[in-house]
């Protein structure tokens, strides 16, 4: 069976055109693989921001009440092997496009509380989770910037019972390298 | 000198942001400050307008519900929006609270807005932080005393100083990590069947108890 990967690109409109790039020679090398590649484009999907309302936890349990583009990459999201999130920095931090598609991750997990590392964490709700890669454009930000980012997703992976396998900028990775990297997952 | 507020809770004004935002307010106004409107950035298709407010204010409040880690979408689309600008050292406090107990999983937001605020060059009195928030809105105030009369104090110390006190922010974070008795308490509650009480009354008013462990995209 061959594997999945959801790719998120989270570069907005008028976003970074080096990431642009960077995708369109990534996707280039990915394509002559034998992975069932699923690339989503936030900035062409319909997503709204998340609400705070708990639906997806108490009413609908694992289902957002909202009905959008969401359900699809949720869907792709758990079924897959790997997930990566793609993102220029944006006022020091991943893009606002991306981080509205992160909020909506919430029905993936259950509300249920358990404590992991003298923590409070929420329970899985699915037997498995993919792998994290972070693919970010530093767009010229820090090192400090660019490891908030890190742990936030390092965090993402802990709440997922999983983890980032590679968090690159695209200035320090190739494309034969990262190609490398994915598919020897 | 006058205050902007800048909710931005999803939750809008039924929000645990906004009781944090009036006990501060209350503070504020004691010692003689002027609150002059609270933005709800979950209107977000007015954030063009928010950002300019926000841009143009004597002093601003930016309070936020952590979401997966770090400030909510509605949040990151306002800053996006002020983009790049020279605050020209205007007072600013932040505020993020988490339904979590455990200030750890404020601690990365933390330091984004300490970035963000040498970013923007603002006078930043102080970022407070706030685990356990969940439930605060539905709480009367005699279960909120020590939360009311710290935000009181953080508001009148902003106007007053200029600066919130580094000791009371500490305290009023608590520690990062839970302490031993929170840990047995958790764990007893586990025990007992209690830890999940709340989900499991919200389940059931919803009708939706026998359909908790759905995974619907399996």
């Amino acid at each position: 069976m061959s594997k999945k990967i959801t790719f998120i690109n989270g570069n907005p409109e008028n976003g970074s055109l080096e990431l642009d790039k960077f995708h369109e020679d990534l996707l280039a090398e990915l394509k002559r693989e034998p992975y069932e590649l699923n690339y989503i484009e936030l900035v062409n999907e319909e997503i709204k921001f998340c609400i705070g309302c708990w639906d997806c936890w108490w009413k609908t349990p694992g289902l957002c009440r909202h009905d959008d583009s969401m359900n699809k990459i949720l869907r792709s999201i758990i079924n897959s092997d790997l997930l990566v999130f793609s993102s220029p920095v944006i006022m020091g931090f991943y893009s606002a496009l991306l981080k509205k598609c992160h909020d909506r991750l919430i029905p993936l997990v259950h509300p249920y509380i358990e404590i992991v590392n003298k923590e409070l964490h929420h329970k899985k709700r699915y037997p498995e989770y993919p792998l994290l890669g972070v693919i970010i454009d530093p767009d010229g930000s820090g090192k400090n910037e660019i490891e908030v980012i890190r742990t936030v997703f390092s965090r993402l992976a802990l709440n997922f019972k999983s983890e980032v396998r590679f968090f690159h900028t695209t200035d320090s990775v190739t494309i034969k390298d990262l190609k490398n990297e994915i598919i020897s997952i | 000198m006058k205050l902007s507020v800048f909710n931005g809770s999803p939750r809008g004004k039924n929000s645990n942001s906004q009781v944090f935002i009036d006990q501060f307010s209350r503070g504020f106004q004691h010692e003689g400050g002027k609150v002059s409107k609270t933005f709800y950035l979950v209107q977000n298709q007015n954030v063009t307008d928010y950002a300019t407010e926000f841009m143009e204010a004597e002093a601003a409040l930016l309070i936020f519900p952590l979401y997966t880690d770090s400030m909510p979408g509605i949040v990151k689309y306002f800053i996006e929006e002020v983009g790049d600008f020279d605050g020209k050292q205007k007072p600013v406090v932040f505020m993020v609270h988490s339904g979590f107990s455990g200030g750890i999983h404020c601690v990365t937001v933390v330091k984004y807005l300490e970035m963000l605020s040498k970013k923007w060059n603002l006078s930043l009195a102080g970022i407070i932080v706030k685990p356990g928030s969940e439930g605060t809105r539905l709480k009367p105030d005699s279960w909120n005393r020590r939360m009311i009369k710290s935000m009181h104090r953080f508001g009148s110390d902003f106007i007053k100083y200029g600066k919130l006190d580094a000791k009371q922010l500490k305290r009023f974070k608590g520690p990062d990590q839970l302490t031993g008795y929170q840990l047995l308490g958790y764990k007893l509650m586990n025990w007992i069947g209690l830890s999940n009480m709340y989900w499991n009354m919200n389940l059931k008013k919803h009708g939706a108890y026998a359909k908790r462990f759905d995974a619907p995209y399996h």
